[in-house]
């Protein structure tokens, strides 16, 4: 193939692949807000779901923070070409979920004297009984900082190997299934139904994962070498930088549940459903915007063209 | 769209959540928190640009200082306005902060991009005051 056909024939399809992930992206958005429509219906605003809110919020900062740090590292290190580099690649990614594991199930153990210290920083004004309730939630919860881990880990591997539609594809099994369990079973369990359907709903999304790195070639059996500390000597990244916006991204949410805690009852829920209904709209007006500047930025930057990546910035052309 | 959906909001949100449990006033409230969060979203679409940028340079001290930067400035804008505007004031505050740490760091962004220019016009100027390069082994000598 010649040179300038090669680059249109790859050109054109990055950008299909980019299109179809954001489709799948908008489609995650869209069984997000099926869920939140089967929450609207099962607890409405009420201080039961703040409750809830509070308690994930706590979960998933928990959880992501520690994981995220490995994600830059991990897609560096098993993005590989060639029979011998891939692998290396394999065993930094099966070493990477097995150590991953543990060290994530140490800090499921100690969630379990943070957690209620972290409710109580996260909601300070909020009633003294729904504290207790989000605690009581937050300990219920403490399985999914394993699975949400787990899953950050698969997702930097599936990126490093390029498999953009599973990793664009799975996060949609986590919010149907909370969307079955509690349109199924809210009327028996209440508020628990919908901390079943997020266990069970990030625990299949983590396991389906695991799958998929089985079925490119990673081997996850049980055994010494899924523990071998010197194969994730490859993982290099800014694993601090990596953790500290990972925490942001978390406490921005979190920030909102902060400052309505000390809001009439069920302020939380409110923001919560206005910034899902928000959150999608935005994926639709923005993501398409960056996504298409961000390859011509890097490009001009990268070029050292100062000129064209100003232009790029003030006037987007 | 953004006018489109601030216009609709509260049919949206009746039409997307309205059922069971999820009475009138959860419908009130849910719609002016959406409100609050939308108006801002034509100024948060080029902030989102601006901190792509960050990115593209690689400046990742930058890239952390703006996201500490926006979670601190969230904080104490929300602080402020909650008193007075409640929940719409909480959710006016993410949109708020976005924006002018946005300007913030677009102004950081063309300052590195004139730096990009500097170093890339040394480089030009060095080019020349060396001496050119001798040809490569095996390769042909024009005559």
């Amino acid at each position: 193939m010649r040179p300038l056909a090669d680059i249109v024939y790859r050109a054109s399809r990055d950008r299909r692949a980019t299109l179809f992930v954001t489709l799948l992206t908008v489609i995650s958005y869209g069984v997000t807000l099926l869920r939140e429509r089967a929450n609207a219906m099962a607890f409405g605003t009420s201080g039961d779901l703040d409750a809830y809110l509070v308690a994930v919020s706590v979960i998933s900062l928990i959880a992501i923070t520690p994981s995220r740090a490995l994600y830059e590292g991990l897609i560096l290190a098993t993005a590989s070409r060639g029979q011998r580099e891939s692998e290396a690649a394999a065993a930094t990614a099966r070493a990477a979920v097995g150590v991953g594991t543990l060290a994530l199930v140490a800090v499921s153990v100690a969630a379990l004297a943070a957690a209620p210290v972290l409710v109580r920083l996260i909601a300070p004004d909020m009633s003294s009984s729904r504290i207790l309730e989000a605690e009581e939630l937050a300990r219920s919860l403490i399985p999914m900082i394993i699975a949400l881990g787990v899953w950050e880990i698969v997702r930097g591997v599936l990126h490093g190997y390029h498999e953009f539609f599973s990793s664009s594809v799975l996060p949609i099994i986590a919010p149907l299934v909370t969307f079955v369990t509690v349109t199924t079973l809210n009327g028996v369990l209440g508020i628990h139904a919908l901390v079943l359907g997020s266990l069970l709903g990030t625990g299949l999304q983590a396991v389906v994962g695991l799958v998929v790195l089985v079925r490119l070639g990673i081997p996850l059996a049980l055994s010494r070498s899924l523990f071998d500390l010197r194969s994730l000597r490859a993982i290099q990244g800014p694993a601090t930088a990596s953790s500290i916006l990972a925490a942001v991204a978390m406490l921005w949410v979190s920030a909102d549940r902060f400052l309505a805690s000390s809001l009439p009852e069920g302020r939380i829920a409110a923001l919560n459903y206005a910034s899902s209904i928000y959150a999608a709209a935005s994926v639709v007006a923005i993501t398409g915007t960056a996504t298409v500047a961000f390859p011509r930025l890097a490009q001009s930057a990268q070029a050292g063209t100062a000129q064209a990546f100003t232009s790029l910035l003030k006037r987007g052309r | 769209m953004t006018i489109l959906l601030v216009a609709f909001a509260q049919p949206l949100v009746h039409l997307l959540l309205g059922s069971g449990r999820f009475d009138a006033v959860s419908e009130r409230v849910t719609a002016e928190s959406l409100v609050a969060y939308l108006v801002f979203l034509p100024l948060i679409a080029p902030a989102s640009v601006i901190a792509r940028s960050v990115y593209a340079l690689g400046l990742l001290r930058l890239i952390v200082a703006q996201s500490v930067l926006v979670l601190v400035a969230k904080v104490g804008l929300g602080l402020i306005l909650r008193d007075s505007f409640q929940h719409v004031g909480v959710a006016a505050a993410s949109g708020v902060a976005t924006i002018i740490v946005g300007a913030v760091v677009l102004v950081a962004a063309l300052r590195a991009a004139r730096d990009l220019r500097t170093s890339a016009a040394a480089e030009a100027d060095l080019a020349t005051d060396l001496p050119p390069e001798p040809p490569h082994a095996g390769t042909p000598i024009s005559t």
